[in-house]
């Protein structure tokens, strides 16, 4: 009895020891004097860019960074360029961003961030003449080859495609077209009949879907060179119960309707680019720069084309959900 | 603490007592400190989330009002400003610092950093634009710096802007943060009630624990003392032995009063003792009283009685003397020898009646009249002695001896005309330490049932007085030795009777000389 009691006492003190010690560990003070990375990404709903957000969260995390991921609800470059002002007036210790379709105004600013001497890392798609540090993303050209072979081996080499982009201006979409029809000339047999801009706005989107589908009868397959588009195809053709069952679809970048419809088999494949990646990459370029090293000005992510069969190959981070800061 | 817990099994009850406050109260100021600290804490949180939220309004109200002033004196060019307006910016500045100064690792802070970098491009256009401003008062304002100054303050309009636009989010992150710190706070709370229930829980356990032990010590002392108190009062001291309760279950006061009462008992019990004692002895020399009385009384009887039998002995003792001298004038010596014989006799039985001879003396007077005894019966009857001097010196009630001869005589073997034999024997028993005197005859003896008639006689009173002889031997044997001389009887009709005294007695001579004695085997015939 007397042992028991002993020990409950103990037990007692001992448990408050450990709250009241609790309550000091929380008031730690964690070193804040790390350099501060800001990723203004060119859009903030969708799945490509929250993996990129996570890939240089994770990086802050391991190379002892502060960062900060910024996006818009829409594409809007002069709310980039905003934001990449506020973050050289910050005096923050590096930029990562994605490059736009043509535009002074970025380039300036971009040039701005270079006499602050903060550099500035381009992501998802490049900008030639801008004044940068360096390019990490998806070889465009490349993955429009890679979707080219795509379509070839759907459709068999034989019939009419279209291809949809987002807006001709963007470097990375006129990339990606190239590379696409350099695939499609060594076969005779198939033609791009059309290429329609589709800005990334789902309602103007569907209607130029709905236009080309009636308008081009024989269609036997089409690319989305962008995001959304291969998402509102599948819907359509899904809706059409069976009337465009044998259209073959090529889509661009990763998304869960996307891995549905390719389970489904409605969508042939889609070109996946590692985000997650190049957010990472992105985060140790800028490190190595800080340690006075220099980095090529540009460097390919790896870009493969994921079916049915290789779907375990996506880069599995959606649990990370990093913070964004929304504008 | 242990160490502390087995001590207490000897300390007293003060200390036990001391302990058993000492540790409950300690638990209970412990529980109010922890409870009061636990208060202070939550409180502590909540002040600090409103102070950072209203360090975060200063900050901005300040940032504005800074805005305002660099307003003015950019456009007006008001250099009284310029003091008011250092003033603000130090304000604004220590506000911001405040915000920064966070330890927490969140969002919060990596946006507040953003801001302070800003503020800090802010300061520097600020500065900027008064080295421009100072320069247009000592020259003149040229357009080309004109321009300069209007696109630093555009450039500072511009960042006012973005960090205006941040107010919400910071805001809104702060209260984030605050919630969370509430949430975790809150969280901990039901770990600090749990603890708060288990200290109480503890030294209600302790508590109980030792207000029973303590007491169990006071109460199996008091009831076993007053159950012993109980069984002392119905009577039963003589069965009482004492309170007995173990070691453990005992403190140091209840022991010495436990070890007080079982002592007091004792005393008590050894007082009434000896009381008893004292009063069976008094029953005892009553009785010895009444014992000696009756010896008295019949000293006093047998003294009368040879009185009236010997009437006035000095005539007696003259007239013998002159019977002597007459036979002595007359030649007839055998006839006085006879004479003074029996004056011997007599005078001894006078001197000595109702006192202690030594058995020597008995003996010798005893020869004396069994010196008459032969004289009057000649051939008819031989005496013989056996004696074993050894224990002669003992004392015994005088004239014992003669009564027993001058039986055997008379009722053994006076009537016989030959071949009568007396045999008077001492010897002492070593093993037994008796004095052995045996007075035989082969004379007519008795039967059994004669033998049984005279047993019954000789412990009737009347006999003693009626016949001076064998009972009145027996009776004064019996009371000269209260009971511890024996005295046996034994008899086989015409061959034997067997009388035969035994008197317990220590001889005094050393070893040695006992043994030379003894050696020498002194015995006298006649």
């Amino acid at each position: 009895m007397r042992k028991v009691m002993v020990s409950a006492l103990a037990f007692f003190i001992v448990t408050n020891v450990i709250l009241f010690g609790s309550m000091e560990g929380a008031e730690k003070i964690e070193d804040m004097g790390k350099p501060r990375i800001t990723l203004i990404a060119a859009f903030a709903n969708e799945a490509y860019w929250g993996s990129m957000a996570n890939g240089v969260t994770k990086a802050g995390e391991d190379l002892e960074f502060s960062t900060k991921c910024i996006g818009f609800t829409k594409i809007d470059v002069e709310k980039q360029i905003e934001a990449i002002k506020s973050a050289i007036y910050a005096k923050t210790d590096g930029i990562i961003t994605s490059g736009t379709k043509k535009s002074e105004a970025f380039n300036e600013v971009l040039k701005e961030a270079k006499d602050a001497g903060i550099p500035v890392i381009l992501v998802d798609s490049d900008v030639e003449e801008a004044e940068k540090l360096c390019y990490i993303g998806t070889d465009n050209y490349e993955a429009g080859e890679i979707a080219g072979e795509d379509i070839v081996a759907a459709t068999g080499g034989i019939g009419n495609v279209a291809v949809i982009v987002s807006n001709l201006e963007a470097e990375n979409q006129k990339e990606r077209l190239e590379g696409f029809q350099n695939t499609i000339k060594n076969y005779p047999g198939i033609q791009i009949v059309k290429v329609v801009e589709g800005n990334s706005d789902v309602r103007i989107l569907n209607e130029c879907i709905s236009e080309l589908l009636e308008e081009e009868e024989d269609l036997a397959g089409v690319f989305c060179a962008e995001g959304y588009s291969a998402t509102s195809i599948c819907q359509l053709i899904k809706n059409a119960k069976g009337e465009y069952d044998d259209l073959k679809v090529v889509g661009f970048g990763i998304s869960h309707s996307k891995q549905k419809n390719i389970e489904e088999g409605i969508l042939y494949s889609t070109i996946y680019q590692d985000s997650y990646e190049m957010g990472y990459r992105a985060v140790e370029a800028l490190k190595e720069t800080m340690e006075g090293k220099t980095v090529p000005e540009v460097s390919y992510t790896d870009t493969k084309s994921i079916k049915k069969e290789n779907m375990e190959e996506i880069n599995a981070d959606e649990g990370m959900g990093a913070p964004w800061h929304i504008y | 603490m242990a160490y502390l817990l087995r001590e207490v099994q000897l300390t007293t009850i003060k200390q036990r007592l001391m302990i058993f406050f000492t540790m409950t109260l300690s638990i209970a100021v412990f529980l109010n400190i922890f409870t009061v600290g636990v208060h202070v804490m939550v409180a502590e949180t909540y002040d600090k989330g409103m102070e950072q939220l209203l360090n975060l309004n200063q900050f901005y109200f300040h940032l504005d009002e800074l805005n305002g002033y660099v307003r003015n004196y950019t456009q007006a060019g008001d250099f009284d400003e310029k003091e008011v307006m250092e003033q603000c910016r130090e304000n604004m500045n220590v506000f911001l610092d405040a915000l920064t100064a966070r330890k927490e690792n969140t969002v919060f802070r990596r946006d507040i950093t953003d801001v302070k970098g800003l503020i800090q491009t802010y300061e520097e256009s600020i500065e900027q634009i008064y080295e421009y401003m100072e320069k247009a008062a000592e020259e003149k304002m040229e357009p080309e710096l004109a321009a300069k100054i209007n696109r630093e303050y555009e450039q500072m309009q511009l960042i006012y802007q973005i960090i205006r636009n941040e107010f919400k989010t910071l805001e809104m992150e702060m209260m984030a943060d605050i919630r969370d710190e509430r949430e975790m706070v809150n969280s901990r709370e039901i770990f600090y009630y749990i603890e708060l229930f288990a200290g109480l829980v503890l030294m209600l356990g302790i508590g109980l624990f030792y207000a029973r032990k303590l007491s169990q010590k006071i109460h199996i002392p008091i009831k076993a003392l007053t159950k012993a108190s109980e069984e002392i009062l119905s009577g039963k001291l003589a069965q009482f032995q004492k309170v007995e309760i173990r070691d453990e279950d005992l403190d140091t006061e209840m022991k010495l009063l436990v070890d007080a009462f079982n002592t007091m008992i004792e005393r008590i019990k050894t007082q009434v003792r000896q009381i008893e004692e004292n009063a069976s002895a008094k029953v005892a020399l009553r009785e010895k009283e009444l014992e000696n009385l009756q010896i008295t009384n019949l000293l006093k009887t047998s003294e009368l009685k040879a009185l009236q039998m010997q009437m006035n002995p000095h005539f007696l003792f003259n007239t013998l003397n002159m019977i002597a001298k007459t036979a002595y004038i007359e030649d007839a010596d055998k006839t006085v020898f006879l004479l003074q014989k029996t004056a011997q006799l007599l005078r001894y039985s006078l001197d000595y009646m109702g006192k202690s001879v030594t058995l020597a003396r008995e003996i010798e007077m005893l020869g004396n009249y069994v010196y008459l005894q032969e004289q009057r019966f000649g051939e008819r009857i031989a005496f013989e002695f056996k004696l074993d001097e050894r224990f002669h010196q003992m004392q015994i009630p005088c004239l014992i001896l003669q009564p027993l001869v001058e039986n055997s005589i008379t009722h053994g073997v006076g009537a016989y005309l030959q071949s009568g034999k007396i045999k008077i024997q001492t010897y002492y028993e070593e093993r037994e330490k008796m004095g052995e005197i045996s007075i035989e005859d082969n004379g007519y003896g008795m039967t059994k049932e004669q033998m049984e008639q005279l047993k019954k006689d000789l412990e009737s009173p009347k006999m003693q007085r009626e016949k001076i002889g064998l009972a009145n031997v027996y009776m004064r044997l019996k009371l000269f030795y209260g009971g511890k001389a024996k005295f046996e009887m034994e008899s086989i009709p015409k061959v034997k009777t067997k009388i035969r005294i035994r008197i317990p007695y220590q001889l005094e001579e050393p070893e040695k000389k006992k043994e030379e004695r003894s050696a020498q085997g002194r015995c006298i015939e006649f």
